[in-house]
């Protein structure tokens, strides 16, 4: 059998092999031991000095031209049968996925992380203080004497022993500055709580109170302040923020910050109030009101958390309804 | 604060409209509530007089009346009034009158032709008047469009007013804020002391001068028949004032017009001389509500010869009370300084608007003012007047301040100039007199709340206006905020991440409940709760979150995760006397132990579902090697499933199974998981990691199994396997658990991987199999352990 015609059998077997056995017996056939290959490498003992370097090219030649059209070959066959498994082991892959199970945070924690994220940029600390509270860091000492009629809005929870539960978080403020010396830069949300009960009022809620307290420490700043950061809580750049002047015993000159916005009909909604520190919270807490000025300011979350997420009652947010708290994912 | 707009007006004549009039009372910080029109949409009514009244020939209620509206001809009106009347001055709709709900046309009621209606007042959209036809003063012209007759074209304010702004509960307070900020000039009412008629004088005697510096008194008398003129009414309406009789009415009248509480008592019921002095022990007072009141010692009386009679600057007694035949009174006009009358009356829960008033202070030169106007009113309705016996009285020290312009610029971050400063200050009542840094001022006698410095740093800011002041930004700070508040949220997102969702209870609960819950610990009750099931303070976060998981499981919820952070509170105190108040991260996971997934069998939670979570919250944060669960108690929590888990030893937290029975008490039928930690140790600085080397070299791996009796706990298995001394020995993982077929009763295996890998080296089998056996030796000889075959 000449060269040419074993690689034309050899080409058409390997073409005609249906399955990986079949072209292993065709391989076999031609390198195994005694394969059609094998032997013609033999035969070339016997040939002539001057023709053994040209047959033996030719035999190398045809032994890789078959060896190449066989491993193609099978290349194309296990591709084919992978193939072949793997369109075997296609699944569905709409249906739901194992262990998606996200709660929430509630809407509360939302918008005072939303705040506290903000204030922090400034450079304000978080604070917190006990929620038990005595008289003098709940009222005294934020210029609310026993006879004040400030008392009477204020609507206390007290218990037998005197204590009372901390009607805002402004004894944060004092704790405060009983503890660091100026300049301040704090925040203090928490919860607080007033003896009060309706569709529009919780007996608990929740405060942040901001204080600032340095040398240079003015009006015009909160006011800069607290508008930059309306404008960055509501997203709207179109806010509109009003100051009027109003009351609290603690701060002088105060003010309440009312804001409107297309969000909620252009009508005015009051937000929250702010002032400068009185002087005699400064000197009560020991610190020289010549020397120091502050502002502070208290907004109430519930009143922010209601406007941004649009809930419609308050008491909603504290009935812990597994539908209402899914809601809120950010 | 309610008054009406065409009172004021009355008063001073800003050219502002209503709803200028409100803009600029809320930039003066007198807080407009609500506006109301005074009465309701209609047109086409006019003053009437009712001619003739005849019965109706087929209707026993209804009369056939002609009225006079001011037309060349009376028309004929059917009217179902009871008391229509010849001669009486009526609001008449004319044919073609707009009324709110009705237009009125010719009608023919049960036969006879009717042109118009008579009205009521509230047919009108008038509220607070006397049923039946609405009775005009007789001095109105007939014809007249009521609306212009009665200036019912006018509006409502109600301003809310905080407690430093006493001086503005009344429509002269309100003038002179507006005067100030308009420049108009602010018009007294006409006064003058009539001349005296009666030789009647109150005797009246001060005993506490501090307490009431001024008490002016004055008889009068008049025909118990005359009524109140339909233009106070209408005044006290318009102020939400209802009308109780000439006697009460003038005192309100004044009270609303120029800010002064008086009170009339029927001089006929007064017995002996009127005495100002602080109760005595055990003496009683009957007020006017008809509520007898005890009286203690702080409380200021006006009292005569058979004891209190009135509690000062709150409320008149009803024994001494004036009624529809009184015709003498001794009208009192006094000055109560507020610290005699404050917390008195809501001590007694009353809160009226005398006490409303003197709490926060009126104005001490007012009597006088008051008492002429209220008795030149009276004089002027025909009333004889007595003097005027005035006790005390003396000019008030007036208050002056200093304002150094530096103060301005500091606290509000610009400058005003001086001519602004003295023009904004004169414009409200105080006396400006320039010194060498500012200036020296004395403020009016009616704006007592200006005591200090910045007080006069508001008044000028509120007169410019605060939307018209400056902003200025924060300057750069080098203060650093502290991060414990992230490491709190990140705690919370991790809980989030596996599930939870966030609960917000109430601080307090029910303390019936909680003694279910928490037998163990006291606490602490609010002396005034809102409600008994919110009457106690927490000891520890379970109560809320149970009740919570409640609510849901009662609407259909299957599955409840929740967490709540907060504190609980106990009844010891710490150091500064306060109640020991304790951070605190607390969850509750019940149902089944995931969502319903069409790949994975439902089963319930379990205690190690909620332990996971609580380790992987305990490691978010770094604690890992410092934590131990060991087998705890709760009365909660099953017997035999809960865990105490203490920090390097001390217990920060519990984790459990609800008890069975406590579960059936609280009517949670599916199986419930809680668990809490002190949040304080969670969220203190995490230790800086400090880098450890990678090995190149082989990680080894051996197996084994042991078989300990039941009572050997895993801990104690870890530990002795922990005791190895060898720093190859990386870990030990425990991958099965085997009790059952093949054991004896009371025994289990647990198989346990052992990992082995040096850093500088490989490891040869003779080390690795010298430190299993070493391993395998010490859980013998320490817990008796076997090794499994």
């Amino acid at each position: 059998m000449d060269m040419d015609t074993l690689l034309q059998a050899a080409l058409r077997e390997i073409a005609q092999a249906d399955g990986l056995e079949a072209l292993e017996n065709v391989r076999v056939n031609y390198f195994g031991k005694k394969g059609l290959l094998t032997e013609l490498s033999k035969q070339l003992g016997q040939a002539s000095p001057e023709e053994k370097p040209i047959l033996g090219a030719k035999v190398s030649a045809l032994r890789t031209a078959i060896n190449e059209a066989f491993e193609s070959k099978k290349n194309a066959m296990s591709a084919a049968l992978l193939e072949a498994k793997l369109a075997r082991e296609s699944i569905d892959v709409t249906l739901p996925g194992r262990g998606v199970d996200v709660g929430s945070l509630h809407p509360v924690t939302l918008t005072i992380a939303r705040i506290n994220d903000w204030f922090a940029q400034l450079g304000f600390s978080v604070e917190q203080g006990p929620e038990i509270e005595d008289d003098v860091h709940n009222f005294e000492a934020l210029n609310i004497p026993e006879t004040h009629p400030a008392r009477a809005m204020h609507d206390t929870f007290y218990f037998d022993s005197g204590l009372l539960l901390r009607t805002h978080t402004s004894p944060v403020q004092v704790r405060t500055m009983a503890r660091q010396a100026p300049p301040l830069r704090i925040i203090a949300p928490g919860r607080v709580y007033r003896c009060d009960s309706d569709q529009t009022h919780t007996p608990m809620f929740h405060q942040i109170e901001g204080l600032v307290v340095d040398k240079t420490a003015n009006f015009a700043q909160l006011k800069a302040l607290l508008e930059s950061f309306l404008v960055y809580f509501f997203d709207d750049p179109e806010l509109k923020v009003r100051f009027r002047p109003s009351y609290f015993p603690f701060t002088e000159p105060s003010a309440e910050v009312d804001i409107a916005t297309n969000l909620l009909g252009g009508r005015w909604v009051e937000v929250l109030g702010c002032g400068v520190v009185h002087p005699n919270v400064l000197s009560h807490a020991g610190i020289d009101p010549e020397e120091y000025t502050g502002f502070a300011f208290g907004l109430g979350v519930e009143r922010l958390a209601m406007l941004r997420f649009g809930v419609p009652d308050l008491r909603m947010l504290f009935d812990n309804d597994v539908r209402f708290l899914r809601q809120f994912q950010a | 604060m309610k008054f009406s707009y065409d009172w004021l007006t009355n008063m001073i004549n800003t050219g502002w409209d209503v709803e200028q009039t409100c803009v600029r009372l809320n930039d003066l910080g007198l807080e407009v509530e609500e506006t109301t029109a005074v009465a309701g949409l209609f047109s086409g009514v006019v003053v009437g007089k009712v001619l003739t009244v005849e019965p109706h020939p087929d209707a026993d209620k209804l009369r056939v009346t002609t009225v006079d509206v001011g037309r060349d001809a009376p028309v004929q009106i059917v009217c179902g009034a009871p008391n229509v009347c010849v001669g009486m001055l009526a609001p008449t709709a004319l044919v073609g009158a707009v009324l709110p709900g009705i237009t009125i046309k010719d009608a023919k009621l049960r036969g006879v032709a009717s042109s118009g209606m008579l009205c009521s007042a509230g047919e009108l959209g008038i509220d607070g008047q006397e049923s039946g036809l609405w009775r005009l003063p007789n001095d109105l012209t007939v014809g007249t469009d009521l609306r212009v007759a009665l200036g019912l074209d006018d509006t409502s304010i109600e301003v809310s007013l905080t407690p430093n702004r006493a001086d503005a509960l009344s429509v002269l307070g309100i003038a002179r804020d507006l005067a100030a900020l308009s420049g108009a000039k602010v018009k007294l009412p006409e006064m003058q002391l009539p001349t005296v008629a009666l030789k009647d004088i109150a005797s009246v005697d001060v005993q506490d001068k501090t307490a009431c510096p001024t008490y002016l008194a004055a008889m009068v008398t008049m025909p118990a028949s005359v009524e109140t003129p339909l233009w106070m009414k209408e005044r006290l309406r318009r102020s939400g004032v209802r009308s109780l009789g000439l006697w009460v009415d003038i005192t309100n009248y004044v009270m609303l017009e120029l800010g002064q509480p008086m009170h009339a008592f029927d001089a006929h019921k007064l017995q002996g001389s009127v005495v100002v002095r602080f109760a005595r022990e055990g003496e009683s007072c009957t007020l006017l509500d008809g509520k007898q009141v005890k009286l203690s010692t702080d409380m200021l009386v006006i009292a005569d010869d058979r004891g209190p009679i009135a509690l000062a600057g709150v409320m008149g007694g009803q024994d001494t009370a004036v009624d529809e035949s009184t015709t003498t009174i001794m009208l009192e006009c006094a000055h109560f300084t507020p610290a005699a009358v404050v917390g008195r009356a809501r001590r007694l829960g009353l809160h009226t608007d005398a006490s409303h008033r003197f709490e926060r202070g009126v104005d001490p030169q007012l009597p006088m003012m008051a008492m002429t106007r209220a008795l030149s009113v009276l004089a002027s309705l025909g009333a004889q007047v007595g003097a005027v016996v005035s006790v005390g009285g003396e000019a008030v020290n007036a208050t002056c301040l200093t304002l150094r312009r530096d103060r301005i610029q500091r606290l509000l971050g610009m400058t005003v100039a001086d001519e602004q400063v003295v023009h904004l200050l004169s414009g409200l009542g105080m006396q400006v007199t320039a010194n060498a840094n500012g200036w020296d001022v004395i403020t009016p006698s009616w704006r007592f709340d200006m005591a200090i410095e910045a007080d006069l740093v508001e008044e000028l800011a509120r007169m410019i206006g605060l939307d018209n002041l400056p902003k200025l930004p924060l300057p750069a700070t080098s203060v650093l905020p502290s991060g414990r508040n992230q490491q709190e949220m990140r705690l919370k997102q991790l809980l989030v991440g596996r599930g939870y969702q966030e609960a917000i209870t109430y601080s307090f609960v029910d303390g019936k409940e909680q003694a279910i819950v928490e037998p163990n610990q006291v606490g602490i009750n609010l002396a005034n709760p809102i409600a008994e099931t919110l009457g106690q303070m927490r000891v520890s976060l379970w109560t809320g979150l149970l009740s919570a998981a409640r609510y849901n499981l009662n609407r259909q919820a299957r599955r409840v995760r929740f967490f709540e952070t907060g504190l609980r509170f106990l009844s010891q105190l710490d150091a500064q006397g306060l109640p020991v108040q304790i951070p605190t991260l607390a969850g509750l996971a019940c149902g089944s132990a995931a969502a319903m997934q069409w790949g994975q069998a439902a089963r319930p939670v379990d205690f190690y579902d909620v332990k996971g979570d609580v380790e992987a919250l305990l490691a978010s944060v770094g604690l890992t090697a410092q934590i131990t669960f060991s087998a705890g108690q709760h009365p909660a929590l099953h017997p035999g499933q809960t865990a105490d888990i203490l920090l390097s030893g001390k217990v920060i937290g519990q984790i459990g199974v609800l008890h069975p029975s406590l579960a059936k008490q609280m009517d949670i039928d599916v199986p419930t998981v809680l668990f809490t930690l002190d949040l304080a140790y969670l969220t203190a600085t995490p230790v800086k990691a400090t880098f450890q080397g990678l090995s190149k070299f082989p990680l080894v791996r051996r197996d084994i199994a042991v078989v300990v009796d039941a009572s050997v706990s895993y801990a104690q298995v870890a530990a002795c396997v922990g005791q190895v001394n060898r720093d190859w020995f990386q870990s030990a993982e425990l991958f099965d658990v085997y009790a059952g077929k093949g054991l004896q009763e009371g025994q289990r295996s647990l198989a346990i991987a052992l990992w082995f890998q040096a850093l500088e080296r490989t490891l040869t089998d003779a080390e690795i199999e010298a430190c299993v056996n070493e391993i395998i030796d010490q859980l013998s000889t320490q817990l008796n352990a076997k090794l499994r075959t």
